[in-house]
């Protein structure tokens, strides 16, 4: 699973499905806007200064007191809506990425001790994976949410607790067929440390599907620290993300003013759509059942 | 009088990625009424794909390319596909290898036997009732009345595939297609099931045709057998004749390779090499490569040679015993 | 069987108890509800009154035991906020909740497992492509956003439903019922429809893979040899053999939909359970949230133990083990 070929190999037959490259184009045209908010953004949304009430809830291509196109409208304070969109991306993708960052490397480890440690602890440790897995992952979150208060870690602390049991179950279930090979026998028979094994030998071969679990996390990642920020159990208001913004244009759309809810939403949802097109194309080449 | 069944150059290929795969090419064969053909080859050969394509059972991607399947002079190739499902199970009906997957674990077998009986216009209760025991007791299920409520997880493997052929006798078709219905089992239930259905087929006069890559197993039943290599009908011809007098150097080593043929304390002989990829296969015999009588005229394609009612594709054929 | 169902039961008690410390534990671990419940400037007598009316003086485990032997007869305490038995205030809620959820995790399966057979019977046509889109559209896109749209076309633009609330219910057996009116149903349908988008994307990823599964065997291929109709496959074989996944996931997906009628409710002003948690959250009222926790986890349980058993009377296999 190492080396060039096969990863040539994989972006070759990746590239055949059109609908999966459009997607990944997406997403690192998703990826490169974000980043690049500041420089390409109208608006510094967070300027305060900056918004004047008489620019506030003004329809797409409206043209402020700023002299420029407003091409997605304005919100209630007056904030040029595609500015605060391209700010809310970065904040909803650092949210997902370090959320599934940190889950990753949670659950895979735990899951693969759980495999190599055998016994109770293996049990216990599952049992608890398989149970939490069972509960849905937005009430978790949102009690936890609700108990450790508003911030940015609180937040990343829910979405973890939320995803890591994903991450864990794989992680066990790669990680135990592997450890029946007869490879990583011999390989635990030498002297080398356990860990080491586990690090060399285990870790590469579990990590295809762990990889697959990953996209798709990092997109329900986002998706659900939306959900928490429209709830309002998210982030605080000085860092508005995508889910945020929803929230506060959600009292407007009643009176017909769609676009301070319904763009960021679009945006969420290329986002989301984009990753879990990328993700499918991934785990069905990674499936060896689908192979012809 | 014209046979039950005639197949004329069926062809039928599967387009896979590596490219178009020729599982069949170019097969023709009759079956009588009555009658018992065999169908012997390695597997690979395209003996149980020319199976699925006698009753219409080619799923994407193979598809049945060239050629014409007649029954009672009906032809099935093209048939629409109403009529040919009509066809399936009261005039040809098939059994499968292996009866664990056949049957329908979540239903009891007399479920599954009226499913088959409805499929032929079935509306009587009782009467579909009394032909699926009647069945059951044919191919020698005891208490069959007892047994219909039973689910295929209570039968063992060899029970399990009397219900299977069961099922296939329900309609009474003239011809069944058994695709190696006895390797799944032991050998002993194997010889028991096989002698039981060569007199059923008598006693009911059904036809068969009997797929296998046991020569043994179908040179038991079988009064004529069809020898398949690579998608292709190397030799046929009533099988005594076949197995004492081979033609086709393909037919002779698989003969050579029987235990009963061998030497008592001798290896047994083995066909060097193995089964071609069909994918790239030549214009030439695909036997040459593994065959010792090879010569360079087998890069081209052998015609098929007629005597009597023997039938070989061969340049090089063993001679006739005189 | 009996023996089977009573192992499991012991089991689900066992997970009770284990979950109704962590509950207890948790929602104890942070914040003190006394800052909430009574204003800064009251007396210390009166502070000290009401951490002893709420048995807020005693150590966490006198507190724990308290509880337990409170829930064993079945009383959850009273609800700091609305000052009423927590478990009169849930009943008066759950039906609100339990409707909106049924609704939807029904009308999913109802829809999204005949087209997710047909998407895996004919994976290719143009149907089945479309049908294939919205469920990856149904899985990608968050619930509360198509809430937000559903609104705004249907309620706001088109003006045809009524944005939120239950609209006029009808008393049957002393609980309250939207879908027997006319109005209520109204009511019903657009919540309804948000909450289930997503399980019936479920479904029919679930119902189209089984089926294309299934097409390739030789159970399917044996029953057309014996000359049965497509239909006959397609409605006695094959959905019959992908229940079981099908009935597992539904089981499930039932405890997730009652979690995810939360953001529905909370959307559509629809007067559940869901609402009530976000307002007991927001206002640290102990005894509800802990009485929720406690009813999704024991609705998980009693649902589980049901799959269990629906397992068995739908695999003939499953029931030859456990006799």
């Amino acid at each position: 699973m190492t080396g060039e070929a096969p990863l040539s190999a994989f972006w070759l037959e990746f590239r055949r499905n059109r609908v999966a490259l459009a997607a990944l184009g997406v997403v690192a045209t998703v990826l490169l806007v974000a980043l690049l908010a500041p420089l390409i953004a109208p608006q510094d949304p967070y300027d305060l200064s900056r918004l004047r009430l008489t620019d506030a809830r003004r329809p797409p291509g409206f043209i402020g007191s700023g002299g420029y196109v407003h091409w997605l409208g304005t919100d209630a304070q007056g904030r040029d809506l595609l500015s605060a969109i391209l700010y809310g991306l970065r904040i909803s993708i650092q949210m997902g990425l370090i959320a599934g960052a940190i889950a990753f490397t949670i659950g895979a480890t735990l899951g693969a001790f759980a495999a190599f440690r055998g016994g109770w602890v293996e049990a216990l440790i599952m049992r608890v994976v398989d149970l939490q897995l069972s509960f849905p992952a937005i009430l978790l979150a949102l009690v936890l949410a609700a108990l450790l208060g508003q911030g940015k870690w609180q937040l990343i602390a829910a979405l973890v607790a939320a995803q890591y049991a994903y991450f864990a179950r794989t992680a066990h279930g790669a990680a135990s067929a592997e450890r029946a090979k007869d490879y990583v026998e011999a390989a635990l028979s030498t002297p080398l440390p356990t860990p080491r094994v586990v690090m060399r030998h285990i870790l590469p071969n579990c990590l295809p599907p762990l990889i697959v679990v990953a996209t798709v996390q990092v997109a329900n990642s986002i998706a659900l620290e939306a959900t928490l920020s429209f709830l309002g159990l998210g982030l605080p208001v000085s860092e508005p993300s995508l889910g945020m913004l929803i929230a506060n244009g959600f009292q407007f759309m009643l009176s017909g003013r769609y676009w301070i809810s319904i763009y960021p939403g679009l945006a969420l949802i290329i986002l989301i759509v984009a990753i879990n097109l990328v993700g499918d194309q991934i785990r069905d080449q990674l499936n060896p059942r689908l192979r012809r | 009088m014209s046979p039950l069944l005639e197949a004329r150059g069926l062809t039928t290929v599967f387009e896979t990625r590596a490219g178009l795969l020729p599982a069949v090419r170019d097969v023709s064969f009759t079956v009588a009424a009555g009658e018992i053909v065999g169908l012997v080859g390695e597997s690979g050969s395209g003996k149980s794909v020319t199976g699925f394509s006698l009753l219409g059972l080619i799923d994407p991607p193979g598809r049945i390319a060239a050629g014409s399947v007649r029954l009672d002079g009906e032809e099935l190739i093209g048939l629409e596909q109403g009529r040919l499902r009509a066809l399936r199970g009261r005039s040809i009906a098939m059994v499968f290898q292996d009866p664990s997957t056949t049957l329908n674990p979540l239903l009891t077998i007399g479920a599954q036997m009226r499913l088959a009986l409805e499929a032929h216009g079935g509306r009587d209760a009782s009467a579909m009732r009394a032909r699926a025991i009647e069945t059951l007791s044919q191919v020698g299920i005891a208490d069959p009345a007892a047994r219909l409520g039973a689910y295929p997880h209570q039968f063992s493997g060899g029970m399990r595939q009397r219900v299977a052929i069961a099922i296939a006798l329900l309609n009474r078709p003239k011809l069944i297609v058994c695709d190696e219905p006895t390797t799944a089992l032991d050998v002993s239930i194997q010889a028991q099931i096989l002698s039981e259905m060569r007199d059923l087929a008598r006693n009911i006069g059904t036809a068969m045709i009997w797929i296998s890559h046991d020569l043994a197993v179908v040179s038991s039943i079988a009064s004529r057998i069809l020898v398949m290599y690579a998608g292709r009908v190397l030799e046929t011809g009533p099988t005594r004749d076949v197995l004492s007098a081979p033609r086709h150097p393909y037919t002779q080593g698989l003969l050579d390779s029987l235990p009963a043929h061998a030497t008592p304390g001798t290896a047994l002989r083995q066909i060097p090499g193995s089964t071609p990829s069909l994918v790239d296969i030549g214009p030439g015999c695909a036997f040459a490569p593994r065959c010792a009588r090879a010569s360079e005229a087998c890069a081209s394609d052998p015609a098929e040679s007629v005597a009597g009612n023997r039938r070989w594709r061969c340049h090089h054929p063993i001679a006739a015993v005189a | 069987m009996p023996g089977y169902a009573l192992q499991r039961l012991a089991q689900a008690i066992i997970v009770m108890m284990v979950i109704s410390v962590m509950v207890f534990a948790g929602v104890h671990a942070v914040g003190n509800p006394i800052d909430v419940l009574i204003s800064p400037d009251a007396t210390q007598a009166i502070r000290e009154q009401a951490i002893r009316a709420y048995g807020l003086d005693q150590p966490l485990w006198r507190q724990y035991l308290d509880f337990l032997g409170r829930l064993a007869r079945g009383d959850f305490g009273r609800s700091f906020l609305y000052n009423m038995p927590v478990l009169d205030l849930i009943a008066s809620r759950l039906p609100a909740t339990l409707e909106l959820t049924l609704a939807a995790v029904i009308g999913a399966t109802a829809l999204g497992v005949p087209l997710g057979i047909y998407a895996g019977y004919r994976p290719s046509s143009i149907l089945s492509r479309a049908i294939m889109a919205a469920s990856i559209l149904g899985f990608s896109v968050p619930t509360f956003w198509i809430g937000l749209v559903l609104i705004f076309v249907f309620a706001v633009n088109l003006g045809w439903l009524p944005a939120g609330g239950r609209g006029a219910t009808v008393s049957v057996l002393g609980v309250e019922w939207s879908f027997l009116t006319l109005d209520g149903l109204r009511h019903l349908l657009l919540p309804a429809l948000n909450l289930s988008l997503f399980k019936f994307a479920m479904m029919v990823r679930l119902a189209r893979a089984g089926t294309r599964e299934l097409m390739l065997t030789d159970t399917i291929k044996f029953a057309r040899a014996a000359g049965e109709s497509e239909w006959t496959i397609l409605s006695r074989h094959v959905l019959r053999l992908i229940a079981i996944p099908i009935v597992t996931v539904f089981g499930l997906e039932f405890g997730s939909t009652l979690a995810f009628a939360v953001v529905t409710e909370t959307i559509f002003s629809w007067p559940g359970v869901g609402k009530l948690i976000i307002d007991s959250i927001s206002s640290l009222d102990r005894p509800v949230m802990v009485a929720y926790l406690m009813l999704v986890a024991l609705l998980f349980i009693v649902i589980n133990l049901l799959v269990d058993l629906a397992y068995a009377a739908l695999d003939p296999r499953l029931r030859a083990q456990h006799a």
